[in-house]
């Protein structure tokens, strides 16, 4: 399972950075980037966290190319 | 087009008369009529299901901000506050200015100034035994916090400010001549600070930065300072009011708190949703669209109303409860989509701090036996909040 971020709706709300630090950084202007590659089974639950808490709906959880969950 | 006969059809969120019955009146209207349309301001369609106000604060194409949203009649005015009154893609580059100063990554930088601030507020009255909250902390400290801590500017100028900045909250619908004055400040303010060293801030960002590759302009410098002080101030004074009631009048709530770290981390979202403190921001619709069977026409005024989608039972079972353990608690105090609040990581920080002073207080409880009177305008808030707690000298751990 992997992250991604839509770079054209996120608006730098930084609330998925917020829900789960340990799998996004901010650039210099708050937008969000994708830190993990592969998610392991315990980062699951943060990465779920940030999918929802996005106010623009810009995260994606994704498994193997195909949309798992919004 | 419904009316519920005890409601009428002329509904005003912020009338005073509703008094205590402010919240089980606005949940009846949305247990019965969560698309009410109202004759009062001009008219509007009072929202206050979850679903249809995450709708529409996302879709700033059907539902602009650009007629405002401060004040449910249309803004007639040339002044926008900004970036909350304009649409994309322009919001966007504004956005793209301000949000680094008010990123997660900021924070850690502020905090020990906020807890400076805040334990210097407890600290004149921490011996008394006895404050009135909403002067002798709410109103003082986020207002400090802004000024001292994000704009670098002396706390002596928030005197000048403050009744602009009541006006625009409490009276919202003619505070017309307080935006104005306001702007006018803001351009001193600009004026003093071009000629002084250069610094990494929000007001030099403002003064030499750019949106859409040029410089920013006067006017829109004027828009973005005073939204930015109405956000930074104004919410968080009507959010530890809210709290400060709530502490005191639950002491079983203020003991969990106090013994329970994981339902600490989460009370600031959970305080926030139960009583959102902007309560309801209004947007006009582009074009006619349904919203719930209702036929919302081109050019209506729509009042999203956060402080009721919070309590809509559809998203949070038990909605009445305060309940710290809730997943994913995804409230509307912030907004949501493009317009959700720059300020959301510093006010929960200010929460973090404030939750922590409060609960540092043994005995919390109100001071007085009085019903505790509320202001409603664009917050609902306790006029004044006397609160009695066992007397200790020093500062707070």
């Amino acid at each position: 399972m992997r992250l991604e971020v839509d770079p054209s709706a996120c608006q730098g709300h930084a609330q998925c950075h917020a829900a789960a630090p340990d799998l996004f950084t901010l650039d210099d202007e708050g937008y969000a980037v994708v830190a993990v590659d592969v998610l392991t089974a315990d980062q699951l639950a943060s990465a779920r966290a940030a999918v929802a808490a996005c106010p623009e709906r810009a995260v994606a959880l994704l498994d193997d190319g195909t949309r798992a969950q919004r | 087009m419904t009316t519920i006969p005890a409601i009428g059809n002329h509904f005003d969120p912020m009338s005073p008369e509703l008094g205590a019955d402010f919240w089980p009146t606005i949940t009846s209207i949305q247990q019965t009529c969560p698309v009410l349309r109202s004759e009062a301001y001009g008219g509007y369609w009072l929202l206050t299901r979850y679903e249809d106000v995450w709708n529409v604060v996302r879709d700033w194409e059907s539902f602009t901000s650009t007629e405002g949203v401060a004040g449910i009649p249309i803004n007639k005015s040339d002044f926008r506050f900004i970036p909350i009154e304009v649409d994309p893609p322009y919001h966007r580059a504004v956005r793209k200015l301000l949000n680094p100063y008010f990123a997660p990554q900021r924070m850690p930088g502020y905090e020990p100034a906020i807890r400076r601030i805040a334990a210097g507020l407890v600290d004149r009255f921490r011996a008394a035994g006895r404050c009135e909250f909403v002067e002798d902390f709410a109103q003082r400290f986020p207002a400090q916090v802004f000024f001292e801590v994000v704009l670098d500017l002396p706390t002596a100028e928030l005197e000048r400010v403050e009744p602009w900045l009541h006006a625009i909250i409490w009276e919202p619908n003619t505070a017309g001549p307080a935006v104005a004055d306001f702007g006018a400040w803001t351009q001193e303010i600009f004026d003093r600070r071009r000629r002084e060293p250069r610094r990494d801030d929000v007001l030099d960002a403002m003064l030499f930065g750019e949106v859409d590759g040029r410089a920013v302009t006067d006017h829109e410098r004027a828009c973005m300072l005073t939204v930015l002080i109405i956000g930074g101030i104004e919410t968080g004074a009507t959010a530890y009011a809210n709290l400060a009631y709530q502490l005191a009048t639950r002491p079983d709530v203020a003991g969990l708190l106090r013994r329970d770290a994981a339902a600490r981390a989460n009370a600031p979202d959970e305080f926030l949703r139960f009583e959102a403190p902007a309560l309801g921001l209004a947007r006009s619709a582009t074009r006619d669209v349904e919203i719930g069977g209702h036929h919302i026409r081109k050019g209506d005024r729509v009042l999203c109303y956060y402080g009721a989608a919070n309590r809509d039972p559809e998203e949070f079972p038990e909605p009445e409860r305060l309940d710290f353990t809730r997943p994913g608690n995804r409230h509307l105090s912030f907004g949501a989509g493009p317009h959700r609040c720059i300020g959301s990581h510093l006010a929960r920080l200010e929460f973090t701090v404030v939750l922590d002073e409060l609960l540092s207080l043994p005995g919390l409880r109100l001071g007085t036996d009085q019903p505790i009177g509320y202001r409603v305008g664009l917050h609902r808030a306790p006029a004044a909040l006397p609160l009695a707690f066992t007397p200790e000298a020093g500062s707070s751990i």
